[in-house]
């Protein structure tokens, strides 16, 4: 490569990464800050976030406690840190599972059609004429309530959503001519599913998915404040407002300072989600 | 449009059966005799037997379905352990409150987002379009039950305007203790209803017949209102219809922030003291509200856009 040349992908490289959208910027580093907080945060502080401190109950905002005291005398800004990784890790696992059982099965059911497709999408109608959270909550209440259990409802309920997109994706994409292209060289339809057809409807499940994220995490944290998710002592930010609201009068800060984590980390990931559909777009009109 | 509407209801058989097949199947999740799961910390000699025959469990599956649905159709839901109150007459007491809360929050929804549809969509990429998709991104990252507590400490303690909670007795009544719940559950759709009403009005304000009244001389004022709004309208109306899913799932954890005795409000109670049949009950009820809502906005669009009914014969 001549020195021209790499100058040239340098700058078209720029060029690429001054085009993207300021949303996508702004939320992938505030997602960037978010996770190192989660991950790195627990090993700096290496103190309980459970144990009780009662003489140092209900103290306000202050240098020795940035955010103030909960009514156990817990620091309120390291229950925080530590709930960074508990939350998270609901918008993952909330996510990931329904994403690989709603994009194997609408896959499939967009593939091949018949009687798959027909169960699939009828099954799909069923689940989707529940509103999802009051579906999520019954299957929590019969599971009886826990993480665990919500991720198992969350997935019950939360497939058919990557199902009928991938499905539809699916039904447009495999009229492609490189589809026939596969065909006619005699891949095998497995082959041809997961390396021609997956790459390219990914991307729409993947903004769907920062969307979902966020509403997962919405969605979990409203489980723990209701008691059906996270539970107490359990650092989670629901479950701290949850703990907080009987002293809101006295301690406002032991309900805010969750409350705005949590918009917090939703912003950060609804910009990116706001941003990668912007790059999709422009993908898609090139 | 009798027949478009008689198509439409046999559609729902299909969905009405499977809502139904759910509904049933949901206390078979766990392993082991259903009757003992579901009576749990309730559990008598007596209940369990009653319970036994109540369900059919020495029955076939499918049997017991067709008894289950022989129940329901006939209005029977079964006994509430907790209340042990016939579950029927619980969810209707309960319903009014949340019937009234989703339409507060529908109403509030609409008169916010319909002006800034049209503001945005008449001033693309101005200011004003980018707050409306800011606002969108910042709207659906609040978790309501949050805002919900905020509002309270805000507009009930610190400035006691509202009550801190409860229903009322008198219609005013509702409006004044339903006010901080359904504008906090209007918030959560509004950025929703927003970004879709936005898109639809930008298609209207495209459409030729705007063109035609404009080259008509009609003023600019008379053209937005008679030709473009009111063609907006009915899409702005399907989207509410669409998002009642989201309008209902606010509404259950919107009742327990504010105390409202509605439905929301009963299954976290009931959930908390596993009262199985009400859990069902309840559910079944969300699940009928969205199908109806849908029928409903299917209907609405019939009578109003003489085109649909056009095209359906």
């Amino acid at each position: 490569m001549t020195g021209a040349s790499v100058a040239r992908a340098r700058s078209s490289l720029w060029l690429t990464f001054r085009d993207l959208p300021s949303s996508l910027t702004v939320g992938l580093i505030l997602v960037g800050l978010i996770v190192l907080v989660a991950l790195v945060g627990p090993i700096l502080l290496s103190t309980d976030p459970t144990a009780l401190h009662l003489e140092d109950a209900l103290l306000p905002p202050s240098t020795a406690h940035f955010l103030g005291t909960d009514n156990f005398g817990r620091d309120v800004l390291v229950r925080i840190i530590y709930g960074a990784s508990t939350d998270l890790q609901i918008g993952l696992f909330c996510v990931v599972p329904p994403m690989i059982i709603g994009a194997t099965l609408g896959g499939l059911a967009g593939f091949y059609g018949g009687w798959l497709d027909i169960i699939l999408m009828r099954l799909a109608d069923v689940v989707v004429a529940f509103p999802f959270f009051v579906l999520v909550i019954a299957i929590v209440a019969v599971l009886g309530p826990g993480l665990t259990n919500m991720y198992i409802a969350v997935a019950i309920v939360g497939w058919t959503a990557y199902a009928r997109l991938i499905r539809g994706e699916v039904l447009v994409a495999k009229q492609a001519d490189y589809v026939n292209a596969a065909r006619v060289l005699g891949y095998r339809d497995g082959r041809i599913l997961l390396r021609h057809l997956l790459p390219n409807v990914a991307g729409q499940a993947l903004v769907f998915a920062t969307s979902d994220f966020v509403l997962d995490i919405l969605l979990g944290s409203s489980l723990g404040f209701l008691g059906l998710g996270a539970r107490a002592p359990a650092p989670e930010w629901g479950v701290m407002i949850a703990d907080g609201r009987n002293f809101i009068t006295q301690a406002a800060w032991t309900t805010a300072f969750p409350g705005l984590a949590i918009v917090i980390v939703a912003l950060a990931f609804s910009l990116l989600g706001d941003g990668l559909a912007d790059v999709l777009r422009v993908e898609d009109r090139r | 449009m009798l027949t478009f509407l008689a198509r439409r209801f046999a559609l729902l058989v299909p969905v009405a059966i499977g809502v139904t097949l759910i509904v049933f199947l949901l206390v078979r999740l766990i392993p082991g005799d259903p009757a003992v799961n579901m009576l749990g910390i309730h559990q008598t000699p007596a209940l369990l037997a009653q319970l036994h025959a109540q369900m059919g469990l020495d029955h076939s599956l499918p049997e017991q379905y067709l008894i289950f649905m022989g129940r329901v159709l006939q209005g029977d839901l079964g006994t509430s352990y907790f209340y042990g109150q016939s579950v029927i007459s619980l969810v209707s007491d309960r319903l009014p409150p949340t019937l009234f809360l989703l339409t507060y929050a529908s109403v509030l929804t609409t008169i916010v987002a319909f002006p800034a549809a049209i503001l945005a969509a008449l001033r693309r990429n101005s200011v004003w379009d980018q707050v409306v998709r800011f606002t969108f991104i910042f709207g659906i990252s609040l978790p309501a039950y949050w805002l919900g507590i905020i509002f309270i400490l805000a507009f009930a303690i610190a400035l006691p305007i509202f009550p801190v909670a409860g229903y009322g007795i008198t219609f005013l009544d509702h409006l004044r203790y339903l006010f901080l719940p359904a504008a906090t559950i209007a918030l959560g759709v509004i950025p929703l209803v927003l970004r879709a009403m936005r898109a639809s009005l930008i298609d209207v304000l495209r459409a030729d017949y705007m063109d035609t009244a404009r080259a008509k001389g009609l003023p600019p004022r008379t053209v937005l209102l008679r030709h473009g709004v009111r063609n907006a309208l009915l899409p702005a109306i399907t989207v509410l219809g669409v998002n009642i899913g989201w309008l209902i799932g606010g509404t259950v954890i919107i009742e327990n922030v504010f105390a409202i005795p509605g439905l929301g409000q009963l299954m976290i109670f009931s959930v908390s003291n596993r009262d199985y049949p009400t859990i069902q009950a309840v559910t079944l009820v969300f699940a009928v509200l969205v199908v109806l809502v849908n029928l409903a906005t299917d209907a609405l669009y019939l009578i109003l856009d003489p085109r649909v009914r056009g095209s359906v014969r």
